[in-house]
């Protein structure tokens, strides 16, 4: 029953998000994820470093 | 119209939301609301020609974080309050036809890391008492949209099955000094005849108290509260046991199984829970390949479940079913 995946090679992706409003006023968010060159994952632990604050649209940040 | 109004014969919110009578409700697949927006296609809720994983807020939400003044005037018996809150929709692919369980590990560890942005992005909100994460997948749940997608409601209060489980947790641990759910975990290891599936963070078991026939707990190993207390391995092996959990739903009957799967996190409210203890837990309606398990007299009117099978056996039969999980870049998993 193994699987565990604690492989420390492995790549992590980073994760971007990108906010919109709809035209109803709505807001939707784009999740991407974009591999890294980092070789260790396990050296970003830390919950609140993983996730790289919103961009916002202005930045012209590619779509997904 | 929508609100939160009092019952005080169980003490607790029901929320009431008259437009979502009006939802979108299994629309042909040309139709989705959660697909892409092709070039000169129907326009759906997502305007872009395609998505990773995106989150937006449910056109028809149950709470919102400006809710409207309640319809009706509340009394001493019977409170009332606006539907104060969030519900959002997270698609978890542009695939119209896959399901959570054949998408590659490597897209649930991306879901899981969105659920956990979420997670922190919606508790901080002053509204969000507590954050819930839950999936209704197939049309024996009612489900409207057949694309993959899960939601996410941001309560106003803590939801009554999950206090209920507050409740038992502290008692337990004032009573024993332990943690109710790690005493479960190692009850289950111990005997072993309910486990279903396990890595170095995760145990999947079918508990000695299921309530479904193939209901299923994923309890963290290490003693945490929250997708916000996980390292980033304890977050793969999350997606990894998910994996092996669904594809072994899917097997047991040769087609696409239908489940309510819900993440059971501390609160969001300010409070210490340090006692509680994160798990995720799956409730199938199927009993056997075509018939369900019904919600009835002694389960709706008296929350006494009845279950026709053992949990024992239940946890063989998907036990027998746990594949190997192979991250891309790797040869055949352990």
């Amino acid at each position: 029953m193994g699987n565990a995946q604690t492989d420390e090679t492995r790549r992590a992706c980073e994760m971007r998000k990108r906010r919109t409003t709809l035209e109803d006023g709505r807001y939707l968010i784009y999740y991407t994820f974009v591999e890294e060159a980092s070789e260790a994952p396990h050296a970003r632990d830390d919950a609140s470093s993983r996730e790289p604050e919103a961009r916002p649209e202005a930045e012209g940040e590619p779509s997904v | 119209m929508s609100e939160l109004r009092w019952n005080p014969l169980l003490g607790e919110w029901v929320a009431t939301a008259t437009h979502r009578q009006d939802r979108t409700f299994l629309p042909p697949a040309d139709f989705c609301p959660l697909c892409p927006t092709r070039a000169g296609g129907f326009p759906t809720e997502v305007p872009e020609e395609t998505y990773d994983i995106v989150v937006f807020e449910n056109r028809f939400p149950t709470l919102r974080p400006d809710p409207p003044v309640p319809a009706v005037e509340g009394s001493e018996l019977y409170a009332v309050r606006p539907g104060a809150g969030q519900c959002e929709v997270v698609v978890y692919t542009p695939h119209h036809d896959a399901t959570l369980a054949a998408e590659p590990v490597e897209q649930i560890h991306k879901l899981v890391r969105v659920w956990t942005d979420r997670f922190r992005e919606l508790g901080a909100e002053k509204y969000a008492d507590y954050v819930f994460i839950f999936e209704n997948k197939g049309i024996a749940i009612g489900v409207t949209l057949h694309h993959p997608h899960g939601q996410i409601y941001a309560y106003p209060f803590i939801p009554p099955r999950v206090a209920r489980e507050l409740e038992q947790s502290l008692a337990h641990r004032d009573e024993t000094g332990r943690c109710l759910v790690c005493d479960i975990m190692n009850e289950e290891r111990r005997d072993g005849r309910r486990i279903v599936a396990g890595n170095d963070s995760f145990v999947a078991v079918v508990p000695f108290f299921a309530r479904w026939p193939y209901e299923v707990h994923i309890y963290s190993t290490r003693h945490l509260q929250a997708l916000t207390d996980m390292s980033d391995a304890e977050q793969r092996d999350l997606a990894s046991i998910l994996k092996m959990v669904l594809v072994a739903f899917d097997k047991l009957f040769d087609l696409s199984f239908p489940y309510m799967m819900v993440l059971h996190q501390r609160p969001t409210d300010g409070g210490a829970y340090d006692y509680y203890h994160f798990h995720v837990e799956f409730y199938p309606p199927l009993r056997t390949a075509s018939k369900l398990k019904y919600l009835a007299g002694s389960e709706t009117g008296a929350g006494a479940f009845i279950n026709d099978t053992l949990a024992e056996e239940k946890a063989v039969e998907l036990r027998q079913r746990i594949p190997h999980v192979v991250w891309s870049g790797e040869g055949e998993a352990a």
